[in-house]
């Protein structure tokens, strides 16, 4: 990465950051939120929000396999990185 | 291969997460942000004052992240499915997954987060089964109706790019024949 390209991503990433800590140092109300986020029942709450999107994740891997034509309708392509062949 | 596209499981694979994905959009800015209903958290941690309702927040920005996640992937396997000539390029199929992919997200984070687990509902307070009842029912409605979409674009074997209308011979022009094997 060049030189320019470095302070970008410093400038960027400085305006991604610095609002919020301006808005919000390190004062008791963002302590008190952190530790009970980061708390005992962080992986439990962690897992029941994934739960759903892994079961949809697995819903449209089945629909996938089941829209697949028969084997002897298959074409070379199929399971075959697009754009491979030209 | 052209003219007997047969591979709907790609484009309503990439239709389901995209629809889950745009549906958590939906619910996240109407229910959660727009009327302040349906926190994460909200029957552990009623979000009444503010370390609550920042707590409740983050679970939420979370939810948006995974949604976000889903979208995205959704939208690179309809990028995938668009490169194949043996996928049809249906609206039906895809609008009908869409639906299938927003109402199964409903169905499945009703059933655990509201009436399994319990740890938020759709509108909390009086009446909150009536709300949770209604987000399941609202779910199986969009599951039925894309059902019913994506049975009906089974007849669809159009791949994409096609000319389409009445003008439209129904096959690919011969130059393009040769592009789509």
């Amino acid at each position: 990465m060049d030189r320019h390209g470095a302070q970008l991503w410093v400038l960027l990433g400085g305006l991604l950051v610095g609002p919020p800590a301006v808005a919000c140092p390190d004062c008791p109300t963002a302590r008190v939120v952190r530790t009970s986020v980061l708390g005992d029942d962080f992986w439990t709450y962690l897992v029941t929000a994934v739960v759903p999107f892994l079961l949809i994740g697995a819903l449209s891997a089945l629909l996938y396999r089941i829209g697949l034509p028969p084997r002897e309708v298959a074409t070379p392509r199929d399971g075959e990185e697009p754009g491979a062949r030209t | 291969m052209a003219d007997g596209a047969r591979h709907h499981g790609a484009l309503i694979s990439a239709g389901v997460l995209l629809g889950a994905g745009l549906g958590g959009f939906a619910d996240g800015i109407l229910l959660h942000q727009i009327l302040q209903w349906h926190s994460m958290l909200s029957t552990q941690l009623p979000p009444t004052e503010l370390v609550s309702m920042k707590i409740n927040m983050f679970w939420d920005g979370l939810f948006h992240a995974f949604t976000w996640l889903a979208t995205v992937l959704g939208l690179g396997l309809l990028w995938r499915a668009g490169q194949r000539p043996e996928v049809p390029w249906s609206t039906r199929t895809l609008v009908g997954s869409l639906a299938i992919g927003w109402g199964a997200f409903n169905l499945v984070e009703g059933l655990i987060d509201h009436h399994l687990l319990g740890i938020h509902h759709v509108r909390p307070g009086e009446g909150q089964l009536a709300w949770d009842l209604g987000f399941l029912a609202f779910g199986a409605l969009l599951v039925g109706v894309g059902w019913g979409l994506v049975r009906a674009g089974r007849r669809d074997t159009r791949p994409r790019g096609m000319a389409v209308g009445p003008g439209a011979p129904g096959r690919l022009a011969p130059g393009l024949q040769q592009v789509s094997r």
